[in-house]
């Protein structure tokens, strides 16, 4: 123990650089895990809860109008823990009608709908206010349009079997979820879901009963008791696929449990059944960009806590020959070791807690994840520096651990052809998720299993490897056979020296390729995950620019449409352009379809329009045939099918008209394919001429304006909102709202923290890999140079002498990690597709960070050389002593 | 002139009060116990440190500045040479550092160690060669470089007895060959009984000089 402990105190007093440099080695490994361990735990956990917040309503359970309500609801809490449980009532009705201005407009059938009175406060989402207010009868947006009511408009309610009754309007709604709140409960399931009703009222249930109980009791089939119910969801499981499963079973047991008198519409199960697969992306993301970072974590810590081998090696020569045995030197080694792990360790810890808090805004570093990762940099020292001591204590001969530089026959890997195998592995693997079209994910809808195909993994991982392997290789040949083209390439910097240079940089291409390989794997790691988020970034901001329309969007309403303030947007600063653009609705046989009226040649001006936006792949063409044929009409692919248009040919849409609001037939001709669209749902949408639009309705109205900003958007919109202060019923977003809205996502959000943590540990890495490892390898080298400064070489031709190796180690390293890292990235892109939306046609280069890569690497070695030529000019003596 | 390392006060004394001249010829034998200055001495006078008073000169060397490259050869007890460069390499360094080009200094190289019987270790490694090998490949480098004044500190201190003696000769047939003053420090009689002239050193102070009977 005494020697063990003069061991240790020897080795921080006299090591201190060398423990110092491998402690940061772990240190860098520790942190990772750390931070990754901790983001990971702490998405895991939230995803649940996260995939299911846009959900108000998590069931809807339909009973029988006169069903027992508190038995129904007794029934429900004791099939699942539950957080708000409220009774809605639905009534069919014959239709509605007004009489606005002298005329008389009349819907078809609806549904009247008796809400509690605190519905709005406790299932916030269901109901937006657009006009009026929440106190009294409320008209959905869509059935003010066909009445042309609004806030303060008698309408009449056609009861089915009753006489009309009258309701006055409060305010005006819109229903976001209506999709779900009047779903057909029961349905088999694959059955065609069924559109909303166009017209809808609301009415508080006191009203409701007052005016539906007598119809629901003569005809019990035209009404209905629904329990709007959100389970508590901190009893759920936090992974959304085991979620759906526990979900689905809840619903079930309800089901069971009231015998048939009750079913239930499962809208917390349907939409994690859709985020599954988001879920499980987000798992995919984790390995595919988590495991590389961690892979090159432990290859660095490995090679820089393996630095100083070469001068264990002969300690332990030394000792061997004074008649240390086998467990001594591997029990001194150990010292070693645990020193390095423990300091490697606390450091660390450090990095990971601030890392956690400033990055990826987790707040504290737990426990487990701290735990593990100590574990991790433990277990790296004591391989890295343990395993060699064990080896070298028991094969290696006294004379043979004492060697240098020594000549040794090539490694297995580069006999085995190990870099060739593992690109041609990459490549068969990356064809065979090409030919399965990249489904990495599985997640059927409906079906509770789901799985992730983890052998697409094996592409961009052994393209990794083989692609650093082979980079290795490469320079390994070129040092060898090109001694004058290294000595002209590299030798001149060393001035004096040159000749030697390449001698040396061939004498030494084993350490060089390592340290080619290394840097590359770490740019290359870089690179990739660089290059994907960069893309990832530019389809979420298409993708946000798609569905806000514009940099700046004004949406109206019927009777407050956003196109009647057009003079006063124009004049806003930092605007570019505006332009209007109808919303009308249109029923192309019996299916009402949005419909745009735009200007075709103007429209490009407020907004971007893609290529990809129109079948035949060319906007300039479509918007061209638009503009020339006055009642020509843009139709989705699926309308295309379902009518067999052919270009040219007769389309009859109903469009609703201003004198009468009702709905009539206008001719259209189809004269090409529209697939995207500025603020277009993702269902089928028509694209037409405004001025005809405004000739067939007599409604000239744009309900839209689309603005382009010059630079930030944010003040535009802002100064837009003020424009329409007074105008509650205009909505005024901006594309970054749109953006951080979508970026809401399972997969933004992990991604986003999962690369920032990264992105972060990449130039962490690059500089560890570059600069670290070739200051640890000059250092154990300082007793050749200071024999160099010696014999007079200067200052700066010893600095040249380094800066030779350096920059064949950081050029080199660049080069194949660019390549390395854009290959990957392609491969990544490709089959992680699911990821983008839309899929991105070609990858996105995040410039600003690839130059920090290579002013990071450069920097890295510039500090090392004029550390070492100083020190090694001053230091001479000292180090000639330290053989 | 002295020389003082720092903290260490009264005993921190290397060197103190040395004054001396040599010729060019001379054949000096620097002794002393462990610790008395030999080391300190020799690296002053090559330029290796720099005297906390005094000062050091080499008129004869026309050296402005500190005799390096090539006037001042310096041998340590451990073989100074550079690991990654072959035993050619080595002695190519100081003929490189004084401006030679790449074949003239190799064949220099080449020459001084074949004067020294080491033609056929050229390609080896410093860890390929045997420790009197090695010295003998320092000493070599010396000679190549036409060093005027050689300076060995206990060149033999790891050798044995036939092999120091093998460097001992080698080195005086350098600085025959150069026609150098060598100063060499030991604690080996044998090896000071090579050399015609005896200086001691004594707690840092050059002692009377003796001269040898030769």
């Amino acid at each position: 123990m005494a020697l063990h402990r003069l061991w240790a105190s020897s080795l921080l007093r006299r090591r201190l650089g060398r423990l110092a440099g491998a402690a940061v080695g772990v240190a860098l490994a520790t942190a990772l895990v750390a931070a990754l361990l901790d983001f990971i735990g702490g998405a895991a956990r939230s995803m649940t809860a996260r995939a299911a917040e846009s959900v108000p309503v998590d069931w809807q359970v339909q009973f029988a109008y006169g069903a027992d309500t508190e038995a129904a609801m007794d029934a429900v809490r004791r099939a699942t823990a539950v957080s708000v449980m409220l009774p809605v009532l639905y009534a069919d009705v014959a239709g509605f009608s007004a009489t606005v201005e002298g005329t008389t407009q009349t819907t078809g059938a609806g549904k009247a709908v008796g809400l509690p009175a605190d519905y709005d406060a406790a299932l916030p989402g269901q109901i937006r206010l657009l006009l009026g207010s929440l106190s009294g009868p409320l008209l959905a947006q869509q059935t003010a349009a066909n009445l042309h009511a609004t806030v303060g408009s008698k309408v009449t309610i056609d009861r089915l079997g009753l006489n009309p009754v009258d309701v006055v309007i409060a305010g005006i709604v819109d229903l976001p979820n209506q999709d779900s709140m009047f779903q057909a409960v029961g349905l088999p399931s694959g059955a065609q879901p069924q559109a909303p009703p166009d017209n809808v009222v609301l009415l508080s249930a006191e009203d409701w009963r007052a005016l539906f109980d007598q119809q629901a009791s003569a005809n019990p089939g035209s009404a209905r008791l629904q329990l709007h119910v959100r389970l508590d969801r901190a009893s759920l499981p936090s992974d959304p696929v085991s979620a759906f499963a526990d979900v689905l079973g809840r619903a079930k047991n309800l089901e069971a449990r009231v015998a048939g008198s009750g079913l239930v519409a499962d809208n917390l199960a349907a939409r994690l059944d859709a985020t599954r697969s988001d879920a499980l992306y987000a798992r995919v993301l984790f390995l595919f960009l988590g495991a590389p970072g961690v892979a090159i974590a432990v290859l660095l810590t490995l090679a820089v806590a393996g630095a100083g081998q070469e001068r264990r090696r002969r300690e332990q020569a030394l000792l061997r020959a004074r008649g240390a045995d086998t467990a001594l030197l591997v029990s001194l080694a150990a010292v070693e070791a645990v020193l390095i792990g423990l300091a490697g360790v606390a450091i660390g810890l450090a990095v990971a807690v601030l890392a956690a808090r400033a990055i990826a805004n987790l707040g504290t570093l737990g426990p487990l994840p701290a735990v593990l990762a100590a574990l991790v940099g433990l277990s790296l020292a004591l391989a890295a520096v343990l395993t060699p001591a064990w080896r070298t204590a028991r094969e290696q001969t006294v004379v043979a651990a004492r060697t240098v530089v020594g000549r040794t026959s090539a490694p297995l890997w580069r006999r085995l052809w190990l870099d060739v195998a593992f690109i041609v592995a990459g490549a068969v693997a990356f064809w065979y998720s090409a030919a399965s079209s990249y489904q990495v994910v599985l997640a059927p809808e409906g079906v509770a299993q789901a799985a992730i195909d983890y052998t697409a993994f094996l592409a961009p991982v052994c393209l990794w490897l083989g692609a650093g392997l082979l980079a290795t290789r490469s320079l390994g040949v070129w040092l060898a056979g090109s001694k004058a083209l290294a000595a002209g390439r590299m030798g001149s910097l060393a001035a004096r020296l040159a000749p030697l240079v390449a001698s040396v940089l061939a004498r030494r291409r084993r350490a060089l390729g390592r340290a080619v390989a290394l840097t590359a794997l770490a740019v290359g790691f870089a690179v990739s995950t660089a290059v994907f988020n960069a893309t990832y970034n530019t389809q979420s901001r298409i993708d946000a620019e798609l569905t806000n329309g514009a940099d700046v969007a004004a949406v109206g309403v019927v009777g407050s449409p956003a196109g009647q303030r057009l003079a006063a947007l124009s004049r806003l600063p930092g605007l570019v352009a505006s332009e209007p653009m109808m919303h009308r609705f249109a029923y192309v046989g019996s299916d009402l379809q949005d419909m745009y009226g735009i200007d075709p040649r103007a429209i490009g001006r407020a907004t971007n329009m893609s290529d990809a936006f129109f079948g035949g792949g060319s906007s300039a063409r479509t918007l061209a045939a638009l503009a020339s044929t006055r009642d020509g009409v843009l139709v989705s692919e699926e309308t295309v099918s379902d009518f067999q248009l052919q270009p040219g040919d007769t389309l009859n849409l109903r469009l609703q008209s201003a004198a009468d609001h009702q709905y009539h037939a206008v001719p259209f001709r189809f004269v090409g394919v529209a697939r995207e669209f500025p603020t277009a749902p993702h269902d089928s949408f028509l694209v037409a001429n405004a001025d005809y639009i405004a000739e067939n309705t007599g409604d000239a109205a744009a309900e839209i304006v689309l603005m382009r900003s010059s630079g930030d958007p944010e003040p535009v919109a802002a100064a837009a909102r003020k424009v329409f202060a007074d105008a509650p019923g205009v909505r005024v977003t901006s594309v970054g709202e749109t953006q951080r809205l979508i970026s809401s996502s399972l997969t933004a959000i992990d991604l986003r923290g999962l690369t920032t943590l990264e992105l972060t540990f990449a130039v962490a890495g690059v500089i560890a890999a570059a600069g670290l490892l070739f200051g640890l390898d000059v250092a154990e080298r300082r007793r050749g140079f200071a024999v160099l400064a010696l014999l007079g070489a200067k200052r700066n031709e010893i600095a040249a002498f380094l800066w030779s190796e350096a920059l064949l180690v950081v050029g080199a390293g660049l080069a194949a990690g660019a390549a390395i890292g854009l290959v990957v990235a392609y491969v990544l892109v490709r089959e992680l597709e699911g990821v983008f939306d839309p899929p991105p046609e070609s990858l996105s280069m995040p410039w600003p960070y690839l130059a920090t890569l290579v002013v990071a690497a450069l920097v890295s070695v510039a500090v090392v050389v004029l550390i070492a030529a100083r020190a090694f000019d001053q230091r001479r003596i000292e180090a000639l002593r330290d053989s | 002139m002295s020389r003082r390392f720092q903290g260490a006060g009264a005993g921190g004394v290397a060197v103190e009060d040395a004054s001396f001249e040599i010729d060019a010829h001379s054949r000096i034998a620097l002794v002393g116990p462990s610790g008395s200055g030999k080391s300190t001495l020799l690296h002053l006078m090559a330029g290796l440190l720099d005297p906390s008073a005094g000062s050091v000169s080499w008129p004869a060397l026309d050296e402005a500045g500190d005799g390096r490259p090539g006037a001042i050869a310096v041998v340590f007890q451990a073989p100074s040479l550079v690991p990654w460069l072959d035993a050619v390499e080595n002695v190519m360094v100081p003929l490189l550092l004084q401006g030679l080009d790449e074949k003239a200094a190799r064949r220099q190289a080449e020459a001084a160690l074949a004067a020294l019987g080491l033609a056929e270790i050229g390609d080896k490694l410093p860890e390929e060669l045997s420790g009197g090998e090695a010295q003998r490949v320092t000493v070599a480098r010396a000679m190549a470089q036409k060093a005027k004044l050689m300076l060995a500190d206990e060149p033999t201190g790891q050798l044995d007895q036939a092999t120091a003696r093998e460097v001992m000769s080698a080195l005086v047939h350098a600085a025959d060959r150069n026609r150098a003053a060598l100063i060499v420090a030991t604690h080996d009689p044998a090896v000071a009984a090579v050399l015609s002239v005896v200086w001691c050193m004594d707690h840092g102070r050059l002692a009377v000089e003796k001269r040898a009977v030769v």
